[in-house]
């Protein structure tokens, strides 16, 4: 769903769900049990929690963090960042996502172990694969072949180390391991520039005078 | 010379689309994909087959001919493109593939003749235009939109198809090998972009 959309009664039910499960998190970890506390302190039946996620914490985990994404997104839409450099916008998208998870750095800390675990699959890797995506997309990157690709590749690199670092060091120290990432990135960019392009279009012309020459 | 056809016509029957609004929004997907990636392939021949030509004075009339029709493709594309972001869809992570592959594609054919050119392009856009016909079929029940774009695009391919057999396609050496190999690499294609 997207997060301009109106959200209806159970996308309400989920977000407090989640919240409730997500203020248990530092002492309870992301487990059914806490998603069933969280049904009990808002007043539903242990059932409720099955219902509304029946994948269990990992999707709990899931819900909370697309919705951080999806609100990065939106205040990327709506901010005019014509005038910043595409590092700037990058850097400001990174640290708005991260506001999210540095205002519970504990249940943080407790949903990334959780996704460790092998029932979480590639849960993980997803996750930073579409906070990237967001990213991307809410700063109006345009591209649509296979820099799309290696621009979240990157990115979702980027806030890995950053997330890990914030929850660890503090948002100092994330800070300053994204512009450090940044900064080696932007590099990359110019080596790239930097590399001989081969023209085969020239080449093309040349052979196809050749060919079709015309015979005397 | 053919007149285009307003009706599309399948041969098979129109493929269901998945259950569950989900489902659909899956499907449709795909499909923006791997029409976003056809019309990349497609810009990407042309390009091929216009560099073959342009620096060769006599050539001039195909050049231009070519340069139209690489003009019409590069309008579908950009469209698709609107289509991806706006509905949030991922793009085939093959492009580099699909570029490198339509240029040479079409490099080949000009390099061959114009007439192995022309078969080149009858019978990419004979793939391409049937491939419009079932996805139209496909959902013009849940996209309406979306299938009367289609639909005005594949009139586009249509009228390339036919430039390209007035020009001549079927008189090229070996046009049943041309055409039957470069129609199975698009259909191949199709088949990977879906998904990829």
């Amino acid at each position: 769903m997207s997060a301009d959309t109106a959200p209806n009664a159970l996308e309400a039910l989920a977000h407090d769900l989640a919240e409730a499960a997500r203020e248990r998190a530092p002492h309870q970890g992301w487990t059914w049990q806490t998603l069933e506390a969280a049904a009990h302190a808002l007043g539903h039946p242990p059932e409720v929690a099955r219902a509304v996620f029946p994948q269990g914490p990992v999707a709990t985990i899931d819900h909370i963090a697309l919705r951080a994404d999806q609100t990065t997104f939106q205040r990327l839409k709506n901010t005019d960042l014509s005038e910043m450099k595409i590092r700037n916008r990058i850097r400001t998208g990174v640290l708005w996502r991260l506001e999210d998870d540095l205002a519970h750095p504990e249940a943080t800390r407790r949903a990334i172990a959780r996704l460790l675990l092998p029932d979480a699959g590639t849960q993980g890797p997803r996750l930073l694969w579409r906070t990237a995506d967001h990213i991307w997309r809410g700063i109006g990157d345009p591209s649509l072949d296979e820099n799309y690709y290696s621009k979240r590749t990157l990115l979702a690199g980027i806030w890995k180390q950053v997330v890990l670092t914030a929850i660890a060091d503090g948002k100092d120290a994330a800070q300053q391991v994204l512009d450090r990432r940044i900064d080696d990135v932007m590099r990359f960019e110019g080596f790239k520039r930097k590399l001989p392009t081969f023209d085969l279009e020239g080449m093309m012309g040349t052979l196809g005078a050749w060919r079709h020459r015309a015979h005397t | 010379m053919t007149a285009p056809d307003p009706t599309p016509k399948t041969k098979r029957p129109p493929r269901p689309l998945p259950p569950g609004a989900e489902g659909v929004k899956r499907r449709i997907e795909e499909i923006l994909r791997v029409d976003h990636a056809g019309e990349y392939g497609a810009v990407h021949i042309y390009r091929g087959q216009k560099a073959v030509f342009a620096k060769t004075a006599h050539k001039r009339e195909i050049a231009e001919q070519l340069d139209e029709m690489k003009g019409h493709e590069e309008e579908h594309l950009a469209h698709f493109d609107a289509l991806l972001k706006a509905r949030g869809a991922r793009p085939t992570a093959l492009a580099p593939f699909w570029r490198l592959g339509g240029f040479m594609m079409g490099a080949t054919t000009a390099l061959m003749g114009e007439k192995a050119a022309h078969a080149c392009t009858a019978a990419v856009e004979t793939v391409i235009e049937g491939h419009y016909a079932d996805q139209i079929a496909e959902i013009e029940d849940t996209d309406p939109e979306l299938a009367k774009t289609l639909a005005q695009f594949r009139e586009d391919e249509l009228h390339h198809r036919d430039i390209a057999l007035e020009g001549g396609a079927e008189d090229t050496p070996g046009y049943k090998l041309i055409s039957g190999v470069i129609g199975g690499i698009c259909k191949l294609a199709i088949k990977t972009s879906e998904k990829i």
